[in-house]
């Protein structure tokens, strides 16, 4: 697998199936190597092994990463080794520990790491639900996957990248109208 | 910037930080001037990371149903119930596994290293200057040490990658080495631990201490013992480490 082209590829195109190819690929062979070298349970290992999928896709799109030197296995078990560490001293320092403390422990927001704005991100998380499709899948696609206008166009079958930027923004606007009452509760507004 | 969508579109060419220097620049002067603006801002970027903590969830909730693939056609490792349906490949193969190991044992001295190195290899610890959680410096040496302190092994050694071999500072190709010895990437690690290991730098001492796992890393012991043995002769602070983990190789 030459890295360069995977990486294009995950960006560019959507990654997904590449992405499932590398996880069907070293999923099993890192579940034995943190189950044995970490005394960590089988399903710390797969959670730990998913973060570290996540990480991977992530640092892509954000452009993070542009080429990885070494083989793609050993980069994700670096990853992996230190993913674990951590999950282990959390779980000695607490004694329940949750998926959703790695799903905001993170580097992807743009937010401080305030109380009330993490409740605001769950909060607009939950928005999206109730958003629907398309926008929602829109939406995903541009913040998150980081698609511009015109893959989102050819991916949904829109007439140009005007019209998705146009859809974008009133989905926007949807979304800011739903969550509108819980944000305010919350009183993020910080001048 | 009174229309909307057109803040819109400038709120996220500053979050993705597409906008050059000076278009930045006059962008945070007019949040400081305008409330409201700020405020349009502010509400945007929670909805940004709210459609991203979304994005997230969803695939990880996708990883969770290939997972589900993989138990259903029986490759699932190490979970007693189900490795029923292939016990009988399971006991063949450990059978085998055990006459192999059982033939390993008596002709090799290489088990047992990876158990030793684990319980003596810690990272090396460089804490940058930078408090954890703050962005990332600009200035890219502060960036390469930066990522470093924050177990980013793969940015580090990109970004070292990028510098002039001659303009690398000693303790530039240190953290190089350690950082490729962080991801197992051995190869790489050993000839710049072996380098700086046989200069006057300051890092000679700790370099022979990580090279010397290294070596133990990819089975060569003698190698590992013979430097293990040079520091141990040493007043250095790695010399009871290297004491003890001769200790552990008897």
């Amino acid at each position: 697998m030459d890295n360069h082209s995977l990486i294009e590829r995950i960006k560019k195109e959507n990654g997904e199936k590449e992405l499932k190819e590398i996880y069907n690929l070293y999923r099993n062979e890192f579940l034995s190597w943190a189950v044995r070298n970490y005394s960590c349970s089988n399903e710390d290992a797969k959670e730990v092994f998913q973060q570290v999928m996540v990480i991977f896709y992530e640092n892509i799109i954000v452009g993070k990463v542009t080429e990885i030197t070494t083989q793609v296995k050993t980069y994700l078990f670096s990853i992996g080794k230190n993913k674990i560490q951590e999950l282990l001293r959390l779980k000695t320092r607490r004694t329940s520990y949750s998926h959703d403390d790695y799903l905001m422990n993170t580097e992807l927001f743009y937010g401080d790491e305030e109380d009330n704005y993490e409740e605001a991100v769950h909060k607009v998380n939950e928005c999206m639900e109730e958003l629907g499709d398309p926008c929602k899948s829109i939406l995903v696609q541009y913040y998150y996957h980081r698609r511009n206008m015109q893959e989102i166009a050819e991916t949904f079958n829109y007439k140009n990248s005007d019209t998705v930027k146009n859809l974008k923004y009133k989905c926007l606007q949807r979304l800011k109208k739903i969550c509108e009452p819980e944000l305010q509760a919350l009183n993020i507004d910080r001048i | 910037m009174n229309n909307p969508m057109e803040n819109i579109e400038k709120f996220d060419q500053y979050l993705q930080e597409l906008l050059e220097e000076d278009q930045r620049e006059d962008f945070e002067k007019k949040l400081e001037n305008d409330a409201e603006l700020k405020k349009d801002f502010l509400r945007h970027q929670v909805l940004v990371d709210g459609i991203k903590l979304h994005g997230r969830k969803a695939l990880l909730d996708e990883m969770k149903s290939w997972d589900n693939e993989i138990k259903s056609i029986g490759f699932e490792p190490t979970e007693e119930k189900s490795i029923s349906f292939f016990k009988w490949y399971y006991a063949a193969a450990a059978i085998s596994i055990i006459l192999v190991t059982i033939a390993v044992l008596y002709s090799s001295l290489n088990t047992g290293y990876d158990r030793i190195v684990a319980s003596h290899y810690q990272p090396y610890t460089y804490i940058s200057d930078i408090q954890r959680g703050e962005a990332i410096e600009e200035n890219p040496t502060d960036k390469i040490f930066q990522y470093y302190d924050q177990g980013n092994y793969q940015q580090t050694v990109q970004l070292i990658n990028e510098v002039p071999e001659s303009q690398r500072s000693e303790l530039m190709s240190f953290i190089q080495a350690n950082a490729y010895q962080a991801m197992e990437d051995y190869e790489r690690a050993i000839p710049i631990f072996d380098s700086i290991a046989d200069s006057n730098s300051v890092y000679a001492f700790g370099s022979k201490w990580y090279l010397s796992l290294c070596y133990l890393s990819v089975d060569q012991p003698d190698k590992a013992v013979t430097l293990l043995n040079e520091l141990k002769a040493t007043n250095s602070s790695f010399a009871p480490k290297a004491e003890k983990l001769l200790n552990d190789l008897d």
